[in-house]
């Protein structure tokens, strides 16, 4: 039985659905096998004569362990599409698949499961809690998975926090930290569960550039060594040239689709 | 589960001022209920003690069928001084029985200077009669006693129709079971004030030898019971009944709350309206208590979609908030308990004047009684209110698109 980081065939059918649950993956891949799957999906908010259209028939897919960057102008649906991959929001039409799972058919336990178990969110605005630790907030959404003890979840913070530069500030809360420190925090508590997904919105927005460039490098290291896909949005084009597939979205549709 | 606790509990205490206003309107609201309870309980309290140390005793014991025939044919329904003494002695023997006593109700006229005034008399054993009117003030004069025998009290609006001074010298004129006509005289040796003004407008309180002489009749209309607590009265009431039985004596039993039925207007009429006044504040303590405890989740909207955009449970975070709800209602309702009481104690020392209630010839200094189960129900009110009102707030915030609130947030 393959493992899960292992590349298919063309043809290959995956065994490995979500959480190794011995589902049947049935979408074939390309070489490797795809993560993520978007088929023509919509997104429109408000109806009748005020609706507007966030996404206009969005299809792509994004390979497992790819490093893919979601670019285009302000308002060309990067947001909206990383809330649907995440299971934020429902496309209004059209499918997303994550790991062969169509997200519309799964329960509110199920989105939850999902996102605790197999995403990594960041946050533009870091998002962090602002009465917990640093170390806090890294372990905070392990709290609520059955599948760690306190002792795993210990060890994980002491590696997560040592990974992205913080041991001596551990206990420090947010707002005691620097803007690059809190964001490295947030990147840190969506890597230590182990996601295999990692969803960042503009990441680098609120960071100066160098700050910027060592938070998608940490994220471009954590991706090599665990073949963990990521897909970040952004607009600045030195973290666009580190990715292996960008995705250029205009006016709520794929413009590019480029490896 | 630690970090989890020492999240909700420091959440409670993030925005010191909110939190604050928060603790307020749950104490305020813990100790109006308390002050405004304890309040209520002392004014009836007042009232009970009055219809019990004034006229009732704790509980009155007569011949079997009184209460249903004693205005047709009063004689019937008299107690031997045998089956008295028997009683007497059965009573005492009871521990929680602090005084038995034998009384008789008559009436009659007062001849004074050419003038008659009627009157009701009530012939009381001297000694045990002092305690069982110890909520009866003596206006003048001294009480009743034995070394004193033909010494009698007049109430207040009695004394007034008799013009009469300490020290007057009375005629009683009554009529006998024979029907002939009686009289003796008596001194008037004080004036009472009952605080029932029928009461105290037609009372004379007669030695029992006295009235016994008049009557030229040794039997007795009642015995009255005088108990340690007043919470005893079922109790005693259930262990008279028994004895009773066993001994043979075909006697009727009536508690103090069954002959009150002055202090039982005032408490159905009064307690409605207190109620309503209860219920009025409990629902301005829960509109507080929600008003602060909505504010402070409806600030945090951007945090709990977070929550949930990592993919805790809705579940968990209704869980997290209302933890965090339970704290601060338990703080709020330890605060206010504790307002409440210091409330009452400082009220109490101090006093309420009370003008004279309804029926009543005088004014009152009352207090805020501190009921263990007053201050316990307010402390639960409290709680409650505050995870209830906590209740649709989290509901709101649970169903709040997390994308959206996400991205409101970040404006």
């Amino acid at each position: 039985m393959p493992a899960h980081n292992e590349k298919h065939a063309l043809t290959h059918i995956c065994l490995h659905g979500s959480s190794c649950a011995a589902r049947t993956c049935r979408h074939t891949v390309r070489g490797r096998r795809d993560l993520v799957v978007i088929e023509a999906v919509h997104r429109t908010y408000g109806t009748g004569p005020n609706a507007c259209s966030a996404l206009l028939g969005i299809t792509a897919e994004i390979r497992k362990g790819a490093f893919v960057a979601l670019a285009g102008p302000s308002g060309s649906g990067k947001t909206t599409l990383l809330n649907l991959i995440g299971a934020l929001d429902s496309p209004t039409s059209g499918s997303i698949r994550v790991k062969g799972r169509t997200l519309a058919g799964m329960s509110e336990f199920e989105l939850s499961r999902f996102r605790l178990h197999e995403l990594g969110f960041v946050f533009q605005d870091f998002n962090l809690v602002p009465v917990l630790s640093a170390a806090e907030n890294i372990e905070f959404p392990m709290l609520f998975r059955n599948d760690l003890t306190a002792l795993e979840r210990k060890q994980r913070v002491a590696s997560m926090i040592e990974r992205v530069g913080l041991g001596n500030k551990r206990q420090r809360r947010p707002d005691q930290l620097s803007g690059g420190e809190r964001q490295r925090v947030a990147l840190a508590r969506a890597l230590a569960g182990r996601p295999e997904l990692v969803l960042a919105d503009e990441p680098t927005a609120h960071l100066d550039q160098e700050t910027g460039l060592g938070a998608i490098e940490l994220m471009r290291s954590w991706n090599r060594e665990h073949d963990t896909t990521f897909l970040y949005s952004t607009h600045d084009a030195r973290l666009i040239a580190m990715a292996d597939q960008v995705l250029m979205l205009r006016d709520g549709r794929v413009e590019e689709d480029a490896a | 589960m630690r970090l989890f606790l020492s999240l909700a509990l420091r959440n409670v205490f993030r925005n010191r001022l909110r939190s604050a206003a928060a603790l307020l309107a749950i104490a305020a609201g813990c100790a109006a209920l308390i002050v405004n309870g304890g309040i209520v309980f002392n004014i009836f309290r007042e009232l009970r003690e009055d219809a019990i140390l004034g006229q009732y005793g704790h509980i009155q014991i007569y011949k079997r069928g009184y209460s249903a025939g004693h205005l047709e044919d009063p004689d019937r329904y008299l107690i031997t001084s045998a089956e008295a003494a028997r009683i007497v002695a059965l009573a005492r023997a009871n521990s929680r029985v602090l005084q038995a006593t034998r009384r008789r109700g008559f009436s009659g006229l007062i001849a004074r200077d050419e003038r008659y005034v009627p009157f009701f008399g009530v012939a009381v054993e001297p000694e045990a009669d002092a305690e069982l009117s110890r909520h009866v003030t003596l206006r003048a004069g001294q009480p009743l006693s034995s070394d004193k025998p033909y010494g009698v009290l007049a109430g207040l609006g009695l004394a007034k129709k008799l013009n009469g001074r300490i020290g007057d010298e009375l005629n009683l004129v009554t009529a006998m079971q024979s029907g002939d006509l009686n009289a003796v005289h008596v001194r008037l040796q004080g004036i009472f004030e009952g605080g029932i003004k029928e009461y105290d407008d037609w009372t004379l309180k007669v030695p029992l030898p006295v009235t016994e002489h008049l009557l030229q009749d040794q039997r007795t209309e009642q015995i009255v019971l005088l108990l340690t607590r007043t919470d005893a009265v079922p109790e005693v009431r259930a262990e008279m009944e028994s004895a009773f039985r066993r001994e043979g004596l075909d006697l009727e039993i009536r508690s103090w709350n069954e002959l009150a039925l002055f202090y039982n207007q005032v408490v159905s009429l009064f307690g409605r309206e207190l109620g309503f006044l209860r219920i009025i504040i409990g629902a301005i303590v829960i509109l507080a208590i929600g008003n602060a405890i909505g504010m402070s989740i409806i600030e945090r909207h951007v945090e709990l979609a977070t929550f949930r955009a990592l993919g805790v449970r809705a579940q968990s975070v209704v869980r997290l908030l209302l933890t965090e709800a339970l704290l601060v209602g338990l703080m709020g309702a330890a605060l206010g308990s504790a307002l409440g009481v210091g409330i009452a104690h400082f009220v109490s020392a101090i006093g309420i004047a009370y003008p004279s209630p309804p029926g009543s010839t005088r004014p009152f200094l009352g207090g805020v009684d501190v009921v263990p189960s007053l201050v316990a129900a307010a402390f639960a009110v409290s709680l409650s209110a505050t995870l209830l009102s906590a209740i649709f707030p989290v509901w709101r915030a649970m169903r709040l698109p997390i994308a959206s609130t996400l991205r409101c947030g970040a404006r």
